[in-house]
């Protein structure tokens, strides 16, 4: 029930690609990883500063 | 959720980041420039520019080791690092086999030819050495890594906590919202709530791959003392070998018996972690992932003949794992400042989690009741839950 609320959906989101973003960065070799790790990283930091300048 | 088991879930949250907060602020502060230590140490020495030329060749290799025994006679080369990314040769030497590694300089060489290149540490190497020892263990050695270790315990039961009183907390309001126009101590509530969220799983990841290191030493005598010392029982009692077979002749072998791994490191006969009779030829994997993973080769170092190849243990692969995923480094330079902007993301929510404990004043303590001065924000939050429970 906790988890149908939908505040909760964008925290599992962000946490979700932030993991897969950081670990497919250190499985998959050259651009397409680095380009999965500053996703899974840019991904939480873009979603601060956006509710940060929206308040 | 009931009064009581917010109560607890607030009580673990509310101690658990007072006992870690000023430990974690301190690694996040000397965190910083870790991330950014390759770039550091190229700016301080730059690394050569000879690149397709043939590098750590054994003429170059065994004409590094000669030099050095010309440079110090009297000393023993202790350990021969393949510095791959600025292509050198890294010796480090000490008056006996057996010193510690405190006692070792350094000597670097080109990876080319085998010249001197420099003699002593790296500028810049002592202040990034002082930042990692700081971080890693507070000056402390094994019990400072163990104390931080739980410290990091610590973080990750408040980044929990946190995240279960997120719902009762902000009960009545959408993911993100932040209340302008209530007090002041709501408004920095709300965004503890939210920097605390969208950063939670890389702090987590981060705080967990900390604790993971923080036990390497306990991990890796932990392995020697299982899975090595039986193999090296017959050779414990011999003095350390001054060895006869040239360290090129040893990494040569130790390649040839593992196809498709690179040697990062080569340590010299010694009782220090290591055998007195062997070189032990630490190798790595070519791929970004199995690059962190060593597996290490002891090469007889009379003959230079390969005597044992160890396996690494599940929980040292773990730890190998873990290692990059707790600095960052294995992604390229955007990542690095990604990471570096979430560690000060961090110090914001650790120092809003202060301010929301401690920050207290009059109103608070007339709006927190039985509560501390401090909890002003939380109390008003509590008192709005429980009016509804």
């Amino acid at each position: 029930m906790l988890l149908l609320r939908s505040k909760w959906w964008p925290p599992i989101w962000i946490s979700v690609v932030t993991f897969v973003g950081l670990v497919g960065a250190l499985v998959v070799e050259g651009p397409v990883g680095d380009i999965a790790g500053a996703v899974g990283l840019g991904a939480p930091l873009l979603v601060t500063v956006w509710f940060l300048r929206r308040a | 959720m009931n009064n009581q088991v917010l109560r607890r879930w607030r009580w673990w949250h509310k101690w658990s980041s007072i006992v870690c907060t000023l430990f974690l602020l301190m690694l996040c502060v000397t965190g910083l420039p870790l991330i950014f230590s390759d770039e550091i140490s190229n700016f301080f020495d730059p690394p050569a520019s000879d690149a397709g030329a043939k590098l750590f060749g054994a003429t170059a290799l065994d004409a590094a080791v000669s030099g050095a025994h010309s440079a110090y006679p009297k000393e023993s080369v202790r350990l021969v690092y393949l510095d791959h990314d600025k292509q050198r040769i890294l010796l480090r030497l000490s008056p006996g086999p057996d010193d510690t590694f405190d006692h070792t300089h350094q000597m670097t060489f080109s990876a080319e030819s085998g010249v001197l290149l420099h003699d002593g540490d790296p500028p810049g190497d002592s202040v990034m050495d002082f930042i990692l020892r700081l971080h890693a263990e507070m000056l402390a050695g094994l019990p400072g890594e163990l104390f931080l270790g739980l410290m990091g315990v610590a973080f990750a039961v408040a980044i929990v906590s946190g995240v279960v009183l997120y719902a009762p907390f902000s009960r009545r309001m959408g993911f993100g919202e932040i209340r302008r126009k209530r007090s002041s101590r709501l408004r920095w509530l709300d965004m503890h709530n939210l920097i605390g969220l969208t950063s939670g799983c890389w702090a987590m990841i981060v705080g967990l791959t900390g604790v993971m290191n923080s036990l390497a030493t306990p991990l890796f005598g932990l392995w020697e003392m299982r899975d090595v010392a039986p193999i090296l029982g017959p050779y414990i009692h011999d003095p350390a070998l001054a060895p006869h077979a040239p360290v090129s002749v040893a990494i040569r072998a130790a390649e040839a018996a593992l196809p498709g791994m690179a040697t990062t490191f080569v340590t010299y006969p010694t009782h220090i972690s290591g055998s007195p009779d062997h070189y032990v030829v630490w190798t790595q994997g070519q791929s970004k992932l199995r690059s962190r993973m060593l597996t290490p080769v002891l090469v007889d170092s009379r003959t230079g003949t390969v005597a044992f190849v160890a396996a690494m243990p599940w929980y040292l692969r773990m730890l190998e794992i873990c290692r990059p995923l707790h600095f960052g480094d294995y992604g390229g330079l955007t990542l690095k400042w990604l990471w570096a902007l979430l560690d000060v993301v961090t110090i914001a929510v650790l120092g809003s989690g202060v301010y929301l404990l401690f920050g207290g004043g009059r109103k608070s303590r007339v709006v927190a009741g039985d509560a501390t001065a401090g909890e002003a924000a939380l109390a008003e939050e509590l008192l709005l839950v429980e009016g509804r429970t």
